[in-house]
This record gives C-alpha cells, structure tokens and sequence, in this order.
C-alpha cells in the first residue's frame, strides 16, 4: 500500500524540476540540431569553393545523391523508434552502425570505377585530411544528436549512440565527398569509411553513459 | 485460452500451476473479463502520460495514481526493501517527468515505466555491489486463510508456496524476470519483451522453459507430500 506522503514527496520532486512538454522540446532540438549541422556545411563550402575538382559533375552528383540517400536512411533509423515507446530493437541499430560504412564505401567505389582514372592511387592523398574532416564534421551533429537523447533509453544505450554515431559520421562523408576528388580504394577506406565505423564505436561508447537512464538524484 | 482458475491479480503463483502451456498465448494472460479491464486501464494510463507530454500538468497525479502501484509492487518484490522501494519509485517517476517530451502521442507508458524502473534498480544494485543472491523468497503472498476449510489445507498451501517460492529463486533470472513481469504484473508479451530489450519470441521461450521447470521441480514435491 503505497503512503500519501510518497505521492506527495514525490510531486513536490518534480514541482520543482520544471521539464519541457513535447512541443517545446521538439522545437528546441530541432533548432540545436539544425545550427549543429549548419556549422559543417559551411566550413566545406568555404574549403571547397578553393579548391578545383577534377571530377566530372555527373560524378559529384552521383556519389553525393547516394551517399545522402544513405544517410536519411540511416538518420531515419537512428531517430526514429519504430513506433514503441522503447525505440528500435538493439539489432535494427546495430545493423544500421555496420551497414553505413559499408554501403558508402560500395556506393562511392562503384560509381568511381566507371569513369576513367578515378580510381588511379594518389599517394599525396593518402585520406588523413578526408579522415580528420569526417570526424571533425560529425562531432556537432553527434554532440547535438547525443544531447537531445541524454538519459532518455533504459533498454539499449549504447546500440542507439552506435547508430547515431553512425548516421552523423554519413552526414559529415557527404559534406567531404562534395569537396574529395579521390576515389582509389585506400583513401576511401582510411579517409571516408573508417572514420564512419569509428564515430559508431564512439558512438556505442558514448552512448552507455550518456544515452542511458542515470539516478536523477 | 480459458480463465487460469482461481486467478486473480496478485495472487500467489501457486494458484497458477496448473495452467497449461499449450493455453499461452501472445497476450493472454488473464481471462477475458479480466484482460477487457487490464486493456482499460492500460488505455487511460497512456491517456494520462499522453496529456502529460503535451502539456498537462494536472495529468502526472493521476498517471501516479494509476501505475505507481504497480510499479511500487515489482520494485517491492524484486528489493524485498520497502525504504529502497519507495526510492526508486520516487526516481522512476522523476524520470517519467524529466523525459515526458519523449513519450510520442499513442505510445505504451508501461513497458517503458518498468524499463526504467528495472534499470535503475539494476544501477542500484550495482552501485551498492549487491550479491544477486537467489536465496530470498520472490514473492510475497501468503494463502488465503479464508478458502482453507481446514488447517491441513491451510498448511498444505503455506507449503505449496513455500515450495514454488523456492523453485522459482532457482529460476535463471532471465526467466525469473520474464514470468514475473507476466504473472505478477500482467504485462503481455509485448510489452515484457519490450521492457527487456529482446523479441516476444524469446520471452515466450523462457516462459516456457520456467513453467517446465516448475512443473517438473513442483511435481516431485506433490508427489512426496501426498505419499
């Protein structure tokens, strides 16, 4: 039999932690998320509006189009719960952290070998530089992703931080794709799918600690 | 699936031994009276979280009043503390509070109360490095004096309960937590494999392989009280 004073300790707890309803909280996640993207997308503009790509526009549409397209995909799965309460099963997130890096290097490497010397190695383009973009682009998409979703899952932390290391490590591999002219087969994997794999183990990391449910004292 | 006989909510287990395996089904566990009011309630349960995500402040004392019990009563079983108890119903309702802007419009409060309510019991339990260890009785109903007629039956059922009590801290937890949250609790399914992260499939299976576990361990017991 539970005590009225319980009930009442417990309503003065949270008379006095203010929490935002649903309306206010998708708006200010929204906005965070948008100024977190926007940050990127304007840094490669400025790198790439410096830079001369050899590559044929057809290219460049194509490689970016996919790789966007995985990337919604990936951001629908990582976001979305699948219509329960709990969010996605542990094995449609941690699918979605394995699969990314995969299905952007085929995409990218598929398109590349149809034209003419994209494939060519490029020793003075090893993919540091591609590398260190990638992660540096996904780091606020993340921190925003991971903010918004802070202590909210009690089931599978670390597979849902996996999957949205993932999805924001695909957003910043668009953004490097539009501004990388080189498609051979090691700068790809060290500099576009490497760093995808590892903000998913950053990811998955991250996400036991800071996704999961905490002791609210 | 016909009535469990004798069952109500809260009942002892015991009462549920004899419950066929092959009358289990997805989502029933209760007869269908009994389902028809868990559905109602369960509805206006989700109503209320649903009001208080939008906005409602004045939802949270009747969300309150509709899952605290129930929640109460598993955190009771599974801590066997009525001081911890009240604590981590005091934490999983803050919870509740601190992250209702993520309960989306049509969504189950309950699974995912008990996800949160098993979670922080289980980072309590961590914290205070405390030993999983089977020993203590699980539940903690006690006969029915009332529909004894005699002392010998009176005794036979304090055995019986002692005796599936016992059988049931021999359980895997895994199987354990799964009958519990089914039986005690009555929770479907769904909503069971939903609070421990895994398919109803798998839940189904380890209730399956716990009744048989029961039934086999219970049987032995029957038949040495009645020689």
């Amino acid at each position: 039999m539970l005590s009225s004073d319980l009930k009442m300790q417990i309503m003065e707890s949270i008379r006095r932690r203010p929490s935002p309803a649903r309306g206010e909280a998708a708006v200010r996640s929204t906005l965070l998320l948008l100024a977190a993207a926007a940050g990127p997308l304007v840094a490669i503009g400025f790198i790439a509006a410096n830079d001369h790509d050899p590559r044929p526009w057809s290219l460049v549409a194509t490689t970016v189009f996919g790789a966007a397209l995985a990337t919604v995909v990936a951001a629908w799965i990582a976001l979305g719960r699948g219509g329960h309460v709990l969010g996605r099963a542990r094995v449609s997130l941690l699918a979605t952290a394995i699969a990314a890096p995969v299905a952007f290097a085929g995409w990218k490497l598929a398109w590349s070998v149809m034209y003419p010397a994209m494939t060519e190695a490029w020793s003075e383009r090893p993919g540091a530089r591609c590398f260190a973009l990638t992660l540096l682009f996904a780091a606020t998409p993340f921190a925003a992703l991971a903010f918004a979703r802070r202590g909210t899952d009690p089931t599978h932390p670390g597979s849902l931080g996996a999957a949205l290391g993932a999805a924001s490590a695909m957003y910043a591999s668009v953004l490097v794709d539009f501004w990388c002219p080189v498609g051979y087969v090691g700068h790809v994997l060290l500099g576009h799918v490497l760093p995808i794999a590892l903000a998913g183990a950053f990811g998955f990391a991250i996400g036991r600690h800071v996704l999961g449910i905490r002791d609210g004292r | 699936m016909g009535p469990i006989k004798g069952h109500s909510a809260g009942d002892p287990i015991a009462e549920d031994a004899a419950l066929d395996l092959e009358d289990l089904q997805d989502d029933e566990v209760f007869s269908k009276g009994e389902l028809s009011r868990a559905h109602a309630w369960k509805s206006t349960a989700n109503a209320a979280m649903d009001r208080y995500a939008a906005g409602d402040d004045t939802a949270f004392s009747e969300l309150y009043d509709l899952i605290a019990p129930k929640l109460h009563g598993y955190l009771l079983r599974q801590t066997r503390d009525a001081a911890r108890a009240d604590d981590l119903l005091q934490q999983t309702m803050l919870q509740l509070h601190s992250h209702r802007a993520t309960f989306f419009k049509g969504g189950n409060v309950l699974p995912w109360a008990f996800a949160i309510a098993r979670r922080l019991m289980i980072n309590s339990y961590r914290r205070r490095h405390r030993e999983d260890s089977g020993k203590k009785a699980l539940f903690m109903g006690a006969a029915d004096a009332a529909s004894a007629s005699s002392t010998d039956e009176l005794l036979h059922s304090k055995r019986m309960i002692r005796s599936v009590e016992a059988e049931l801290s021999r359980l895997p937890e895994a199987q354990r937590v799964a009958i519990e949250l089914m039986k005690k609790d009555g929770l479907s399914l769904r909503e069971v494999a939903e609070i421990l992260g895994t398919t109803s499939g798998a839940v189904k299976s380890r209730v399956h392989r716990a009744y048989e576990t029961l039934r086999l361990a219970l049987g032995d017991r029957l038949d040495q009280e009645e020689r």
